[in-house]
């Protein structure tokens, strides 16, 4: 089970084919005072992810948008990754871009993002990864769960793709496989011992 | 392969003593992913192969800045960027008797070339583009001028995006599956060699145009390179970022205006 004394400060989320539906879903389910950063890669058509943020706004309080180069990951975001850009994790706790190759025909990749959140938030990490129809992102979450965060895979059964998931699950990221309709529970009770003191992003 | 962050730390110190070239200020998490990709084109196995190899092997070394950093590039990329250029800068550049615009981390020259399509098109003749890059390498392809035929298609697309205002392949000769641009608009083009990291400025421009190389830089070399912009522009010059490159973390935005937010186009005050 989780280890309750781990504070985790940022939760890293995958998806492409469904993955959209699927966060909306988690986003909705998040209790008011939720406030742990979020940083979403979804798969799209080039071009399309500029509209992502307006669309999510419509289903959270929280605050919703692309981040900007080295900017600080704060409380109270999410973070939607930007079309054709990768996304990294600086160990200083910023965003960073590469437009190098794409990673599984994916750029963003959600791999890339999974593995340097990983190398630079350790075991404060969560990693989801939701519905999809490639296996990008199973080695990253694979890596979130090496260095000790915590990780949640899309149940395959409540999955509009189940190749993502299952993927990800036959790596042995298979700890916590969740149906889509629970995972926001599971969300609100992170940091749950440590809520009322909830120490400075330390990130 | 697995490199820590104090062998990349060490590793790019070495090189730096060794050859010059200073890596050590790049986004971490970004430049270690280069690293490590190189190991693999190159099937080195482990830390001290890499150390040694490349500390002795020059060629090698060559290949090594040129895999760490990225240059993938194109033709009007951000055709809303070329757009509002010539949009906003262009009527105010053009009152100029000369203009100077300086493409720093060109690459391997599209960019550039987009540029000196646009200046043609809106008859702003008297300008002189700089354009230079930290890799001899990619200048090299960069003057030669000559792209894949494949491209083009996109490339069109891209133009007539920006606002172009004749036909694309007026601008180059199918060459086989080669697309050779026109040797005219290299006149006004000067490629050369400069790093930001080390090198300081040299000539006063009234646009600089820097995209996609800083999101490879962490904050300080930023700063420094933010610095040597402004050192470099005249009042009034105008400087263009990537699309998610910005100046508001950085102690300079105060010294320039927004003129496209979305953009990222910025004017020197004074
Ligand atoms: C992704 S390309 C950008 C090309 C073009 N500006 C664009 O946006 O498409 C980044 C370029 O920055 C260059 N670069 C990296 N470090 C540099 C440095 N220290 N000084 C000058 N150029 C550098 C790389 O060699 C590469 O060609």
């Amino acid at each position: 089970m989780k280890n309750t004394k781990t504070i985790y400060n940022l939760i890293v989320v995958g998806g492409s084919n469904g993955g959209m539906d699927a966060f909306m879903k988690i986003l909705s389910g998040l209790s008011p005072d939720f406030h742990i950063p979020i940083a979403f890669v979804l798969h799209q058509q080039r071009g399309i992810q500029t509209l992502l943020p307006d669309i999510l706004s419509r289903h959270t309080n929280l605050i919703v948008n692309e981040p900007l180069d080295k900017e600080q990951i704060c409380d109270g975001h999410v973070y939607i990754a930007p079309s054709d850009y990768h996304l990294l994790i600086e160990p200083d706790g910023t965003f960073s871009y590469s437009y190098s190759e794409p990673i599984n025909f994916s750029r963003p990749s959600i791999d890339i993002l999974f593995e340097t959140a990983a190398e630079s938030f350790g075991n404060q990490v969560v990693g989801i990864l939701l519905t999809g129809a490639n296996n990008d992102g199973a080695k990253g979450l694979f890596k979130i769960q090496n260095k000790g965060g915590f990780c949640i895979v899309q149940s395959p059964k409540t999955a509009r793709s189940q190749e993502m998931p299952q993927s990800a699950i036959g790596m042995g990221c298979d700890k916590h496989i969740i149906d889509l309709d629970q995972i926001a529970i599971y969300l609100n009770t992170l940091n749950m011992d440590n809520i009322l003191n909830h120490p400075e992003q330390n990130g | 392969m697995e490199i820590s962050d104090p062998e990349i730390d060490q590793l790019l110190y070495q090189v730096k003593n060794r050859y010059g070239y200073d890596f050590t200020n790049y986004s971490q998490a970004s430049i270690k992913r280069r690293v490590i990709r190189f190991c693999e084109i190159h099937r080195i196995e482990n830390y001290f192969d890499l150390k040694h190899h490349l500390i002795n092997d020059h060629i090698l070394f060559t290949d090594f800045v040129l895999q760490v950093t990225v240059n993938i590039t194109e033709m009007f990329r951000d055709p809303s960027f070329f757009k509002s250029v010539k949009e906003n800068l262009f009527p105010h550049l053009a009152t100029y008797p000369h203009c100077k615009i300086w493409h720093a981390g060109c690459s391997t020259g599209e960019e550039a070339y987009s540029m000196a399509i646009m200046l043609e098109e809106s008859n702003l003749m008297k300008t002189t583009i700089y354009a230079t890059d930290i890799n001899s390498e990619v200048l090299m392809q960069a003057r030669e001028g000559t792209y894949s035929m494949k491209l083009m298609k996109d490339y069109t697309s891209n133009y007539i995006k920006s606002g172009g205002n004749n036909s694309f392949s007026d601008y180059y000769t199918a060459h086989y599956n080669m697309a050779i641009i026109n040797a005219g608009l290299k006149k006004n083009i000067v490629f050369s060699q400069h790093n930001l990291v080390s090198d300081g400025s040299f000539n006063e421009f009234n646009f600089i145009v820097c995209r996609n190389v800083l999101i490879y830089f962490n904050k300080d070399l930023q700063e420094r390179v933010l610095n040597l912009f402004y050192e470099s522009l005249v009042p009034l010059g105008y400087l263009g970022l990537g699309s998610k490159e910005t100046l508001q973390f950085s102690s300079l935005r105060d010294k320039f205006e927004v003129i496209d937010k979305k953009e990222k186009i910025y004017r020197r005050i004074e």
